[in-house]
């Protein structure tokens, strides 16, 4: 039996999530490549220096290739991939954490950690969110309309809200969006 | 940058929110719109989704360059030279 319909039955292990996982990126189109290119570097904003878009992208897919990540049935397969990008930047955070706690406190240290401010990673990570925040604010420099979206996203809020917050018509509404998706994809092309 | 106070910013949770919206953004818009919007950029739009395929079929055959874990190594020496 094939992987498509063991993937139906919803018994796909981890080597056959491996394989659909290989025969998926293989049949990827040219404009999910593109795509897949502007989510990297998406979520690669915020990461420590040292680490771009095409190492999480490298980790994210070896993640799935190797069946540490498996594929669920039902979601979409760039869904999937986007998803362990995610969850790769959540683990060179942690990771970065225990190092720069091993570096400040060493090993056998665990009982003095909560009487000394610090850990670095903690503040070079806000240092980097305020970059990557800053950053994608510049995007849409000289775009209110967006700008607005933007900061409603970043505030959890949702598309009716935001449009009722600001006073957007629906297709004031929509052409943003458009602007903005443009936005991200020409910085998704960007060397 | 938000409604809130800067003293009451939390950098990481604007950022998050922000990924996550984007990212659905970049997610749900049709292939249509994608090429229509990657035509109107201007960039090299085959040489770009190329590039990514030779990096994807890389990946796939095992020949995985640099890991995230050897990058983060890098870094934190980087880090470390810096804080000296």
């Amino acid at each position: 039996m094939d992987v498509s319909a063991l993937a139906q039955r919803g018994v796909v292990d981890a080597a056959g999530s491996a394989a659909a996982v290989s025969r998926a990126l293989a049949e990827l189109s040219e404009i999910d490549l593109l795509r897949l290119r502007a989510l990297a570097r998406l979520r690669a904003r915020g990461l420590p220096l040292g680490i771009d878009w095409s190492d999480l992208l490298h980790e994210a897919l070896a993640r799935a290739l190797d069946g540490s990540r498996q594929w669920p049935h039902g979601v979409p397969f760039l869904v999937f991939l986007a998803g362990v990008m995610r969850s790769v930047c959540a683990d060179v955070w942690r990771r970065r954490r225990r190092e720069a706690e091993l570096i400040a406190f060493g090993a056998g240290a665990e009982a003095d950690r909560a009487d000394v401010a610090c850990p670095a990673a903690d503040q070079e990570r806000v240092l980097a969110a305020c970059e990557a925040v800053a950053a994608i604010y510049r995007l849409f420099a000289g775009d209110l309309v967006v700008l607005r979206i933007i900061s409603g996203l970043a505030n959890g809020q949702v598309a009716g809200d935001i449009r009722v917050l600001h006073g957007l018509s629906p297709v004031e509404y929509h052409s943003a969006r458009r602007r903005m998706r443009r936005a991200l994809l020409r910085a998704g092309l960007v060397p | 940058m938000t409604e809130r106070g800067m003293t009451d910013w939390n950098a990481e949770q604007d950022l998050a929110a922000l990924l996550d919206a984007l990212t659905a953004e970049l997610l749900a818009t049709p292939e249509h719109d994608v090429a229509a919007l990657l035509r109107e950029t201007g960039k090299p739009v085959e040489a770009t989704a190329e590039a990514m395929r030779r990096l994807v079929a890389a990946v796939d055959a095992h020949c995985v360059a640099p890991h995230v874990a050897t990058a983060l190594a890098a870094g934190l020496r980087a880090l470390v030279a810096r804080s000296q």
